[in-house]
């Protein structure tokens, strides 16, 4: 069971796909221009992902490893199409909004990434945290890196006016050096927290050694 | 011997890709169906409102095929009420900064009901500013003749290039109008 | 006791290069590049009204609080006094309309500060000129208060922007759109449009003399930036007097381009980076989409500095090219 857990949380932190594996960037640059963009196309690859973790990993006894990576591909191609179909039918403005960059999930390094890494390696349950961990993990950074950009570039989060009616947006925010910007940003803040934490485990693990 | 086998496995290889891509048709064949009529109807309600928000006076649209002589005009409808053609809806194209732009011209009774921005891709806070209302409004009720918008819409600060396209583009479907003469 | 501590530090004491000191102090740079500005400085307040001060005062502040803070979040002390960032805060004042909201000056000068430079390490580590970072990001943030210009207030009266304040465009913008061609007098004294600070030649050819006087800048730059321009304009059958005066080329050429940071440091780098600069200039003004391309084609040859260093990179005595592959 801690394994389990520990499949799923290292995609939210220790192995964030944005900030930490920088996977996904075309998304991650490309779409997060609001929020509920950023929320959308992670939820998207998430479902791809989740469904290719699971298939490749039931199948991973069966794939012949020379063709392993083309069978990924179409699994995953397939995937992306039905997720493609089914948004337009019942999500019709996100699918709108996020336009060419739903097909493109197909080319997400981080989709083929975990299939090849982990589900074609490890057991169903285990590519199932793994999968869900990265999805999350990729929806949380992507959602948060729109937002701040949303909040600066349009003066708004999730469409709501938050800086008041006198803010001045800073359009550059959500062109494209905006989400390069942001996403430096974003970084640096997780190394900074990153960091502290350790600094502060590295003294909580001295003060034990001295007292006990 | 050796290339036996080789040849054995390209064949066994090939056999497990097929099965793997036959599986994938088979998805998104499905897929396809379930998913299909649902987009189809979104879409339809998607121009039936926009058909609805620039001929508001009318009960049911359709199509007119008529040769109207101008390129930049993609479809023209008519709006109907009781049999009764009530007024026109023209979708027209121009190049605008960072590409199409797409706009649906609603006219009824000689003059010109609601522009509405179908598709742009114009820069976001400063272009995109073509979709809000406060610039659409300035055409309606300018009269149907193409040279109506010339010079009497005010330009978006910073987006000349942008607002030249919606004026053109409305220029074109008024010029459609036009040509479409007895006609109607 | 460790043996460190029996050492005289002052004998021993191991630093690196450079070891040789020049009287030169980054402060005393500062302080001639300030003097230099202080023509246009003053153009710009007997043409725009005391408006333009404020203006170029809320930059200033803006890249002070922003050095200083940034200094204060790494833990060091607060170099205000080698004068740069008053520097950088001058010269992006001098890049922007007149009459713009206080706010806009500042978080300009404090992008160009936080983004353009400190987040590079510091001064001597970034890659573009800190001053053209924040006015980029100023154009591409509030595109519509960064093209509105003016007119000067009539006979320079002291004057808020109420007066004679129609907004109007530059004389390039005029000569690109509408083929009008400001007057060469009107531009050589900067009874013009434009940015605080680029509307007057005079001011700004008398600062870049002060500075190749006092050599501070080196002739190279200046020179083949300038003169790719109007050679180029003389091709293309323009007057090669307009474009030297009209627009940023002048403030540009001398007092931006010539950022010892984000220049190359060998001879005939520098005549390279003025060609491209003049170039890339030439090129946005007559085929680009805004009439005047002096920001971004310094910007873009900051980047290109050290591929131009790379190839420009001068033989160390002693080693040779090989003669016949030998």
């Amino acid at each position: 069971m801690e394994r389990l857990w520990s499949d799923f949380a290292k995609g939210i932190k220790i192995e964030n796909p944005v900030l930490r594996l920088v996977l996904g960037m075309c998304p991650a640059l490309a779409v997060t221009t609001s929020a509920i963009n950023g929320i959308g196309m992670g939820l998207a690859t998430t479902a791809v992902l989740l469904m290719s973790n699971i298939l490749v990993s039931l199948l991973r006894n069966m794939i012949p490893r020379k063709i392993r990576i083309p069978s990924f591909i179409v699994i995953i191609a397939s995937f992306v199409t039905i997720v493609d179909y089914t948004m337009a039918a019942l999500v019709p403005p996100i699918h709108q909004a996020l336009g060419i960059f739903i097909p493109l999930i197909v080319v997400n390094c981080l989709i083929l990434g975990r299939a090849e890494a982990f589900a074609s390696k490890n057991p169903l349950v285990r590519s199932v945290a793994d999968g869900l961990g990265m999805g999350v993990g990729f929806t949380l950074a992507l959602t948060v890196l729109a937002a701040f950009r949303e909040l600066l570039g349009a003066g708004t989060v999730f469409g709501v006016a938050i800086m008041g009616t006198t803010y001045q947006p800073a359009i550059m925010m959500i062109l494209p050096p905006g989400a390069f910007l942001g996403l430096g940003f974003l970084m640096g803040a997780m190394n900074w927290w990153d960091r502290r934490a350790r600094r502060a485990e590295l003294k909580a693990r001295k003060e034990a050694l001295t007292h006990g | 011997m050796e290339a036996d086998s080789r040849r054995e496995d390209i064949h066994r290889l090939g056999a497990f890709l097929m099965t793997v891509c036959l599986f994938s048709a088979l998805a998104l064949a499905f897929t396809y169906q379930v998913t299909a009529p649902r987009i189809e109807e979104n879409r339809a309600e998607m121009e039936r409102a926009a058909l609805q928000r620039v001929i508001p006076g009318a009960a049911s649209f359709e199509e007119t095929r008529i040769d109207n002589g101008v390129a930049a005009v993609e479809n023209i409808y008519s709006g109907l009420r009781d049999g009764v053609t009530v007024g026109h809806a023209i979708r027209a194209v121009s190049p605008g900064y960072a590409g199409d732009v797409v706009v649906m011209v609603g006219i009824q009774e000689r003059a010109i009901t609601t522009v509405e921005v179908l598709e742009q891709t114009e820069t976001p806070g400063l272009g995109a500013r073509i979709t809000e209302a406060d610039f659409l409004d300035g055409f309606s009720g300018l009269p149907a003749d193409s040279t109506a918008v010339d010079g009497v819409i005010d330009s978006i600060a910073g987006a000349t290039v942008s607002t030249d396209a919606v004026v053109e583009a409305v220029g074109h479907a008024l010029k459609a109008h036009e040509n479409m003469g007895e006609e109607r | 006791m460790s043996v460190e501590e029996n050492v005289d530090r002052s004998v021993l004491t191991v630093t690196s290069s450079p070891h040789l000191k020049d009287r030169k102090t980054t402060q005393g740079i500062m302080f001639d590049v300030v003097i230099a500005l202080l023509p246009a400085v003053a153009a710009a307040t007997y043409f725009f009204g005391v408006g333009a001060l404020i203006t170029l005062g809320t930059c200033i502040a803006g890249a002070f609080i922003a050095e200083a803070g940034v200094m204060w979040a790494r833990g060091k002390a607060i170099p205000l006094a080698d004068g740069s960032a008053l520097v950088t805060g001058l010269l992006l004042g001098l890049t922007l309309p007149p009459d713009l909201p206080l706010w806009v000056g500042f978080v300009g000068g404090a992008f160009a500060i936080g983004i353009g430079k400190a987040i590079f390490g510091g001064l001597g580590l970034n890659m573009f000129n800190p001053a053209l970072v924040g006015r980029a990001f100023l154009v591409a943030s509030f595109p519509v208060l960064l093209t509105t210009f003016r007119w000067p207030t009539d006979s320079g009266a002291w004057m808020g922007p109420e007066f004679d304040a129609v907004s109007t465009a530059t004389p390039l913008a005029l000569a690109r759109f509408d083929e009008v061609y400001t007057p060469l007098i009107e531009l050589f004294w900067g009874r013009v449009g434009g940015s605080l600070g680029e509307t007057s030649a005079i001011a700004l050819i008398i600062g870049g003399l002060y500075l190749l006087f006092r050599g501070i800048i080196n002739w190279r730059i200046p020179a083949s930036y300038i003169g790719t321009v109007m050679l180029l304009a003389f091709l293309g059958g323009q007057d090669p007097l307009f474009h030297m005066m009209a627009g940023g080329l002048l403030i540009g050429a001398f007092f931006m381009a010539t950022d010892y940071v984000t220049s190359p440091i060998t001879a005939r780098g520098k005549i390279l980076f003025g060609v491209g600069c003049g170039l890339l200039t030439y090129a946005i003004r007559t085929f680009g989409g805004y009439p005047e391309g002096v920001l971004y084609s310094i910007l873009f040859m900051n980047a290109a500095v050290p591929l131009i260093e790379r190839f420009t990179k001068p033989r160390v005595f002693g080693t040779g090219v090989k003669a016949n592959g030998g």
